[in-house]
This record gives structure tokens, C-alpha cells and sequence, in this order.
């Protein structure tokens, strides 16, 4: 019996109810990976601009998300220009 | 206790242990997970019923990872989950709930609900997307059986409260311990190492006359300056007396005493934190009475705090 590719999988709908909890799941994650990489691009100096580039969002829209949930000790770039 | 005091009591433990939980992995959103993790080492009803089920932390942090796990291998996707780090005390920065975790803890305090922990569990085991179950499966159990024995444990009669005190500068609290009673007294009795659970300390130095040193974390210490504190440790009661005090301080302060008491318990330990400011004078000044509900609120905050911190400690 062949074995289903990873996308054959990803894709198989039979039970849409455990595949919404395996999307949750991926979501929890994403959103994990994305607030790690958003806080070392910030101490990387990058800027909230340059991060809204990258993820292919608005600047607002990406300093609403997270703007109060990264690490405080993190420097934000506005702080920066005013130094 | 009044139920919004319940509530207000039961949400505040419950989101200090789920944004620890969620700390590990560098997240700042509290699920359905971390809510679970945190009835683990609640110290009601719900708590208790957990750990006898064997729902305990360790047990728990290993079924959710499998479970997203296996979630995620059902995509496609066989990625090693997110390391754990360490709890990171104190840092409360845009932690919230999500929005399933906000609906729970929304049924638990509807009309006709207790709004304590056990109630957050009776709606936790019920929650609709399934992820709960999928977890008490990998555990042994289910929600109907965890439901029973909770609805049993609430049946019997409660322990008499405990009056409480007339003091109005002294507060107590218990909390669990998910760590053997050694473990959780060489942590509670060692001077060197108040840093581990009190999170506006830094570091600790020996001072004059069998006294101890705490130095603050940068900008925590205000115009108090360094701590000062003796620890009078007595390990056959496993009773451990801090006094604290600030010689450096430029506003009048008190001394004030942190007594902590453990028990053994199931799967952990009790931990009874007492603390007490010392008053200098006797003569209560005009505005007490209208303060006295802010000297109290601000000490359970401060016993809350402690109890919360030893058991975030133990639990890396």
C-alpha cells in the first residue's frame, strides 16, 4: 500500500472535525514561532516596518499584535529614535 | 467566601500557573492546555481530584505534547515540539487568554456556578472542541470519570474555614507544591536562594550578625534600596520564619514576616504561607477603617505572590 505524501495527508478531509483540532494545533505553533522571531528581529534592530514587510502585513497591524506582548526588556525602535 | 471573592481568588491562581505554563515555550497566550496544567497543581477540590486520578503536571505536560504531536503529524507535519525553557517568574507582559480558555472559565462563573475551581473543571471537561478528552485519554481517563469523582468530592462536607484573622496586617494562603517535601524545605530554608522564588531579587550576600542581603532587580528596588532578612529555619515542624526589613529605605517602613509551613500531601506538598507587617505604633491613625480593605487586598497579593513563586520554582 502506498504511502499518502505529506501534502496527500495535510489534504485528507475524511474527518474534518479532528483535521479543525490538527489546524489549531498548527495555528498554537505559528503563532509561537511567529512571537520568537518577531522578538530577535527586534533586538536585531530591525524595525516594525521591516517585520510587517517580511510577514506581508501593515505596519499597524503588526504593532497592534504585538507591541504589548514581546519580552519588556526588549528596546523598541520608536525608544531607539528618541535616545 | 463570597463568590466574587471566590472568582476573583480562583482566576487570579489560574492565570499566574497558565501564563508560567505558557512561559515555557516562550508563548503568550493561555489555551485550553495551560488551563489544564494549572487545576494540575490547584490546591481545591479540582486539584486534588486530578492527582488522584494521576492527571498530574508531569503526566499532563507529556499528553499535550503528543497530542500536538500527533495533531500536527496528522497535516504532514513532523516537527519536534517547541523546547521547554524555564518559567519565567513575574513576566506577565501580554499574556491573555485565548478565546476557547476565556469561554470556559466564562461557564464556570454563569449563573447557578460556584465560580471556584472545581467549577472551572466541570466546564473544562465539557469544553466542546475535544482537545481535553484526546489528553485525559493519553492519561488513562476521561471526562466522565474525572467527572464523577469531582461531583463526589464536592458532595462531601467542607472543612471548617479557618477564621479568619482580626490582624488587619496579616493575610495567609495555601497552595500545592507539585514536589516532594525535601525538595520544596531545601528551597523554602536556604537564605542563598530567596532569588528562585522572589522575583525582585537578583542576588543574595551574606550580611552582619547572621543576616542576609537581597539585591534588587535593576529599577524593582525604589527608594526602599537593598532588602535585609533573617531566616529562623526549624526542619523537624518544616517551618521556615523570614523577617525582612530595609535599613536603606528612605520613606518609614515595617518589618515584615513571611512564615511558611509544609505538609506532606498527595503527589506534592502543602505549602501555608502567613505574612505579617509589624506595626510601630498602636495608635491607629483617622483613616484606617477606609484603608483597611487596601492592606488586605495588598497581602493577599503579597501571600498569593510567594505561594505561587515557591510552586513555579519547584516545578521547572
Amino acid at each position: 500500500m502506498p504511502v499518502p505524501s505529506p501534502f496527500e495527508q495535510a489534504s485528507d478531509t475524511s474527518d474534518p472535525f479532528a483535521g479543525l483540532r490538527a489546524i489549531a494545533s498548527l495555528r498554537q505553533l505559528a503563532d509561537t514561532l511567529e512571537l520568537r522571531q518577531v522578538e530577535a528581529a527586534l533586538r536585531a534592530g530591525l524595525t516594525w516596518q521591516n517585520i510587517a514587510d517580511a510577514l506581508g502585513v501593515s505596519r499597524q497591524a503588526v504593532h497592534k499584535k504585538y507591541a504589548k506582548r514581546i519580552d519588556s526588556s526588549i528596546e523598541l525602535p520608536r525608544r531607539k529614535s528618541h535616545a | 467566601m463570597p463568590k466574587l471573592t471566590t472568582v476573583f481568588a480562583t482566576s487570579h491562581r489560574l492565570w499566574v500557573a497558565a501564563m508560567e505554563e505558557a512561559s515555557r515555550r516562550g508563548g503568550k497566550d493561555g489555551g485550553l492546555d495551560h488551563l489544564l496544567l494549572a487545576l494540575t497543581i490547584d490546591e481545591g477540590t479540582a486539584g486534588q481530584v486530578l492527582r488522584a486520578s494521576g492527571v498530574t503536571i508531569d503526566r499532563t505536560r507529556e499528553a499535550i505534547a503528543a497530542q500536538h504531536r500527533d495533531q500536527l503529524g496528522s497535516l504532514g507535519l513532523d516537527v519536534a515540539p517547541v523546547a521547554d525553557g524555564p518559567i519565567a517568574l513575574g513576566d506577565a507582559t501580554g499574556f491573555d487568554w485565548t478565546e476557547q480558555a476565556r469561554g470556559v472559565l466564562n461557564r464556570a462563573t454563569a449563573v447557578g456556578e460556584t465560580g471556584d475551581s472545581a467549577a472551572v473543571l466541570r466546564a473544562l471537561l465539557n469544553e466542546p472542541s475535544g482537545f481535553v478528552t484526546a489528553v485525559l485519554h493519553r492519561l488513562d481517563t476521561a471526562p466522565e470519570i474525572i467527572g464523577e469523582l469531582l461531583a463526589q468530592a464536592v458532595a462531601l462536607p467542607a472543612p471548617t474555614p479557618t477564621a479568619p484573622s482580626d490582624d488587619p496586617f496579616h493575610r495567609s494562603t495555601t497552595a500545592f507544591v507539585p514536589a516532594t517535601t525535601d525538595a520544596t524545605w531545601a528551597l523554602i530554608s536556604d537564605p542563598r536562594r530567596l532569588a528562585e522564588w522572589d522575583a525582585l531579587t537578583e542576588s543574595v550576600t551574606p550580611g552582619a550578625a547572621g543576616a542576609w542581603i537581597a539585591t534588587p532587580q535593576d529599577g524593582s528596588a525604589g527608594d526602599l534600596g537593598p532588602q535585609h532578612f533573617t531566616v529562623d529555619a526549624d526542619e523537624s515542624r518544616r517551618v521556615a520564619h523570614w523577617t525582612f526589613w530595609w535599613p536603606a529605605s528612605k520613606r518609614r517602613t515595617n518589618r515584615r514576616h513571611v512564615i511558611l509551613t509544609l505538609e506532606p500531601a498527595a503527589s506534592g506538598t502543602s505549602l501555608r504561607v502567613d505574612a505579617t507587617w509589624e506595626t510601630a505604633s498602636t495608635r491607629r491613625r483617622w483613616w484606617f477603617p477606609a484603608a483597611r480593605p487596601f492592606f488586605r487586598a495588598l497581602l493577599w497579593f503579597q501571600v498569593t505572590r510567594v505561594a505561587t513563586s515557591v510552586s513555579a520554582a519547584l516545578r521547572e
